[in-house]
């Protein structure tokens, strides 16, 4: 057990964060701190220019596998003359919530570790780089704990998750007091651990986070929602399929093509995830100033949506314009869906490429209980529905990852006979992942156990 | 004023009190050991063993640091047994069997042939302290003697209360008077005290004992040695016999349950969980049908046979209804019959790591008035007491080991930081970098160290040299690649030889074992010792383990590395609650790691604190800039 060690903020890695608040915005910011900054920009970043101290450069960030996550401007600032004394990287990209978390992702991915609250006044101070006790950075840091502290509790006491994992966790440390004992009491009369039971035991821990983990995609869709766009060429009806999905008239809904100039965005919810729908301009070539900044905005939206609806008209077939849209789409996640089915000389277009197209008619909604099971499949909702605990931040979710990946290594090596002094480094890694996530254990609550469960003692 | 004068006056000759006395008289510190009788240094109060598993790490720690335990317990050993062999070498450890009269004899010639150390027989009544020094004690006979320092190693004495059933009666152990003054005069001095209990088991008569009912408990084919000193083979003397309680014996304790005093509300202290009376026992784990019962003889030249398993405080006639219940106990003759002891004690958290009180300067505290239990525990607190009061009178910084760097800095950073309320055991789960402590590589984590502060005798430190001498060598002679992939060896154990491995690479394997591989010819092991064998082969097996443990060491280190400074007032500290502010304030935690481990800190009180300390930091920098 590393005692106490996981309470003390370590001030020597790489951190990232979000810097911007929370939510839709036109630019987030995602700041990194440390020794890493500037390799992970010269991993992920792609432009014409190089790096240099406080220029701001644009260019692409990529994920790991060479994929452009967002058009960004990054900054990189040398040490020390920066707001913590480390080097500073500083990525705008779009205020989309998801694309941030995913930037952040790829740089977690290369060893960076997600910040803490008030973690860059910190280091701001522990560098020296306030000079004179300045009490704002001191309210601030100060604030953001006890505010960090608020929220986790809060997360605590009210959600599902930690009750999920407590028997988990009670497991996990019934099966390190078992292993333990056997190590501390070999000269008592205390059953040996069988190693064959304990990777069975440690597996079924395993087996539960591991279904927290699955929950994961659906719980940030639940804090975060759903972004969609519903896309197509003009007049096929995306505002009324929108404002049947928000209940009302948001979009002005006219037969004259191009009606829609802007990107209009209202929520729904299904199954209580929240949806934002961005109904869009009609994608056709336009000389008309307003409507063609209407088409631009249209397609900077739907670089950012986590799913499209593309919407075709039912009564007339796919021209060139249906074809070019498609094309545009194609590697983004999208439904396509077949409006004004109600139409008598509906025809059902055949849509090439496309197995299952749902025919609906917004003006009727007839075909509506269709859409939205699609949109529930792509959600992955299951139909037992999810009452169950579920994990809603990312932070939460690398904790449970690590406890994973712990549990794995710890039972393969158990099953290829390494002795258990070894497997328990695993297993208090493992829990030392969940404690971060509900509080702590310490060793006492494991002597506790061994004390409670076996008779120790001469 | 004062009739006598010494550097350090140890009050108390248990096994806290001879490792204090011995380490600061040879440090050069004129030293008096006080006893109330100096026929009973270094009794062993309770089992006649010494070690065992995480308590025979302490053992070999005291001995790399130049203490005693180990080399007396190697001398008065009567039987040896290496335990946890059934896994990896990090928790292998020794436990011998004693002969208790060789112990103190043992114990007391080394101690008499220790220069400036003073072996007197007197009580000690009171601690005389200046202000907020201590400046020596005084006796019952009214002589005062001056001391620069003073090391408590009380054990169970003060204020000393034993039970056995209905009967209370004060004394400090079965048949000695307890501490009743100096009791007074420790808690009139305004630590935070508390009271503790123990027990000990009835002893019999061997002459009436049928051993054939017994199962018996041989010691090792190859007796491992305590002492990293103790030279030649060592031998077993005497067998232990194993048997257990039943449903029977069960219903004897549960019918009497009323007349112990532990259940009938007479005893107030506690007691430890990990060593509880055999009616604990029935009582709280009511459906274990037997528990396991052990005899140990006491010593070669006695007929006296120690009961382990079987400590309790039930009356005399329940004992012996029990005892003539178990088979071939039958007609057993008690020698001494089974009691519980409370005793007073210091709440730990009110000294600083060097086992120095916070309270007044000058006064250390070592041993079971710490909370702890244990013959090892104590010494291991002894060596460090009478280490860190020579050192302060010298003027030098304390000697405080840390969490990685042994056992014995686990159980001291355990016991100032969270306190404790029941006596205080090691266990090698409480250490998180168990891998790295291990009884094979004691004297290379701890020698120097002993050798620094002038422990470590030169003959000690020339052996030491020697041992590393054949670990490095034999470490370059694994380090060649090997080129007989057909030796039978390697082909019996389905090993396929790529690329030429070294030795040292196929060490790594589980499989393959270097006494086998000296054994084959297929690498020399001339003067090597098993317990080099065994440094030589743990190193290599856990190497990638340790690895990972580095990096959580280095992490534990830079924490500590954060000092708070000693008078740092929480209360005036925003952020802190109030309950943060009363937990830090009452430890006075030394660094960012320590503060961390106090229980129920939470980690945005700890960011806090380094938060502030910094800011400090940062200022003093500033203003010393201008």
């Amino acid at each position: 057990m590393r005692e106490g060690l996981e309470k003390v903020v370590p001030t020597d890695d790489t951190i990232v964060a979000i810097a911007t608040p929370h939510g839709r915005s036109g630019i987030g910011v995602v700041r990194v701190s440390g020794g890493q900054s500037e390799s992970i920009a010269n991993r992920l970043f792609r432009t014409q220019t190089s790096l240099a101290h406080r220029h701001s450069i644009p260019g692409h960030w990529m994920d790991a596998n060479g994929n452009v996550i967002d058009e960004v401007v990054a900054t990189l600032f040398k040490a020390p003359q920066t707001y913590t004394g480390e080097d500073i990287l500083e990525i705008s990209a779009h205020g989309n919530p998801l694309i941030l978390d995913r930037i952040v992702g790829t740089i977690l991915q290369l060893g960076a570790r997600r910040a803490t609250a008030g973690e860059f006044t910190l280091r701001a101070v522990v560098n020296g780089k306030m000079d004179l006790i300045q009490a704002e950075a001191v309210r601030s840091f100060i604030d953001a704990q006890t505010d960090e502290q608020a929220r986790t509790a809060l997360l605590q006491i009210e959600g599902a998750l930690s009750k999920k994992m407590r028997p988990a966790k009670e497991k996990l440390v019934d099966i390190i007091a078992r292993m333990e004992a056997g190590i501390d009491f070999a000269e008592d009369d205390v059953p040996p651990p069988n190693a064959a039971e304990i990777a069975e035991d440690i597996r079924q821990v395993d087996d539960a986070l591991k279904e927290l983990q699955e929950s994961y995609s659906y719980g940030k869709l639940l804090s975060e929602g759903l972004q969609m766009a519903i896309v197509g060429k003009p007049n096929v009806g995306k505002s009324s399929l929108f404002n049947r999905f928000v209940g009302r008239d948001r979009a002005i809904v006219t037969n004259v093509p191009g009606t829609t100039r802007d990107v209009v965005s209202e929520s729904a919810s299904l199954d209580g995830v929240p949806l934002t729908f961005f109904d869009t301009a009609g994608l056709r070539e336009t000389e008309e100033v307003v409507e063609r900044i209407g088409v631009e905005r249209t397609v900077e939206t739907l670089s950012t949506a986590d799913l499209v609806l593309f919407v075709l008209d039912g009564s007339a077939a796919m021209d060139d314009l249906d074809r070019n849209i498609q094309a545009r789409i194609e590697k983004t996640p999208h439904i396509t869906i077949i409006n004004k089915c109600d139409l008598t000389q509906f025809t059902a277009a055949v849509v090439p490429g496309e197995t299952s197209p749902i025919r609906v008619s917004a003006k009727t909604g007839e075909g509506f209980k269709d859409l939205q099971n699609a949109i529930r499949r792509f959600l992955g909702i299951r139909p037992e529905g999810v009452s169950t605990a579920i994990m809603t931040n990312a932070r939460q979710f690398e904790s449970i990852s690590g406890a994973s990946r712990a549990l794995d290594k710890g039972r393969t090596s158990l099953l290829e006979g390494a002795p258990q002094e070894m497997v328990l480094l695993d297993a208090y890694e493992a829990l030392s992942h969940l404690n971060e996530l509900t509080g702590e254990v310490v060793a006492e609550d494991i002597l506790g156990r061994i004390f409670s469960t076996f008779c120790i003692g001469k | 004023m004062f009739d006598e004068s010494y550097d350090v006056v140890v009050v108390g000759a248990g096994h806290a009190g001879c490792e204090a006395a011995h380490a600061s008289a040879r440090m050069g510190r004129t030293t008096a050991l006080y006893t109330m009788n100096a026929d009973l240094i270094a009794q062993m109060s309770c089992n006649p063993a010494v070690g065992g598993i995480a308590k025979g790490h302490l053992v070999r720690e005291i001995d790399a640091l130049g203490g005693l335990m180990g080399l007396v317990a190697d001398e008065a050993g009567i039987q040896f047994r290496l335990l946890n062999t059934g896994r990896g070498p990090a928790v292998w450890s020794p436990r011998a069997q004693e002969d208790k009269a060789q112990y103190r004899t043992a114990m007391r010639r080394v101690l008499e042939r220790t220069p400036n150390l003073f072996i007197k027989q007197a009580e000690v009544t009171e601690i005389l302290v200046d202000g907020v020094l201590v400046s020596g004690i005084e006796l019952l006979d009214g002589r005062r003697v001056s001391a620069k320092a003073v090391i408590l190693t009380t054990g169970t004495f003060l204020n000393g209360l034993i039970h056995i059933g209905e009967k209370q009666f004060t004394s400090g152990r079965s048949g000695e008077p307890a501490s009743i003054s100096l009791g007074n005069c420790i808690r009139g001095m305004g630590f935070e005290w508390g009271r503790l209990k123990t027990g000990t088991p009835p002893r019999l008569d061997r002459r009436t004992i049928d051993f054939s009912k017994f199962e018996e408990q041989e010691g090792d084919a190859e007796p491992t040695s305590f002492s990293f000193r103790t030279i030649g083979k060592r031998e077993n003397r005497i067998q232990c016999y194993i048997t257990r309680t039943d449903e029977g014996i069960h219903n004897i304790i549960r019918r009497n349950m009323a007349r112990s005093p532990l259940y009938s509300g007479q005893i107030q202290g506690i007691g430890p969980r990990y060593c509880p009376s055999i009616e604990d026992k029935v009582v709280r784990f009511a459906n274990k049908d037997h528990h396991q019962i052990i005899l140990e003889p006491e010593g070669i030249d006695t007929h006296e046979i120690y009961v382990n398993g079987l400590s309790t405080s039930l009356p005399i006639d329940v004992q012996r209804e029990i005892l003539g219940n178990i088979k071939g106990l039958e007609s057993a003759q008690m020698i001494r019959p089974g009691y519980a002891i409370e005793y007073d004690f210091v709440q730990p958290t009110g000294m600083h790591r060097s086992l120095e009180t916070k309270k007044i300067s000058g006064l250390f505290l070592a041993g079971q008035i710490n909370g702890t239990t244990g013959y090892e525990e104590a010494a291991a607190q002894g060596i460090m007491a009478g280490i860190n009061s020579a050192l302060q009178i010298t003027g030098g910084s304390p000697l405080l080991l840390d969490r990685a760097d042994a056992y014995i800095g686990i159980m001291i950073d355990d016991l100032v930081t969270k306190g404790t309320s029941e006596p205080y055991r090691m266990f090698t789960s409480r250490a998180e970098f168990r891998l790295n402590l291990r009884i094979d590589n004691a004297d290379r984590r701890l020698t120097p160290i002993g050798r620094r502060i002038g422990l470590v005798s030169d003959e000690h430190w020339s052996q030491f040299q020697e041992r590393l001498a054949r670990l490095n060598d034999m470490r370059s002679r694994l380090a060649c690649p090997r080129e007989d992939p057909e030796n039978p060896y390697y082909v019996s154990r389905g090993v396929t030889l790529h690329r030429h491995p070294t030795l040292a690479t196929l060490l790594r394997r589980p499989e393959i074992r270097l006494e086998e591989l000296i054994q084959e010819g297929l690498v020399d092991g001339t003067n090597l010792r098993r317990e080099d064998l065994l440094s030589i082969e743990s190193e290599i097996k856990y190497e990638g383990y340790m690895k990972l443990q580095e990096r959580d060491i280095a992490r534990m280190r830079k924490a500590e590395s954060r000092r708070i400074p000693p008078n740092l007032d929480y209360s005036s500290m925003p952020g802190l609650s109030h309950e943060m502010v009363e937990k830090l304030t009452r430890i006075r935690p030394e660094s960012i790691a320590q503060a961390s481990r106090i229980p129920g800190v939470t980690p945005a009180s700890v960011s806090i604190v380094l938060f502030h300390i910094e800011m400090l930091r940062s200022r003093v920098r500033s203003e010393s800039a201008v």
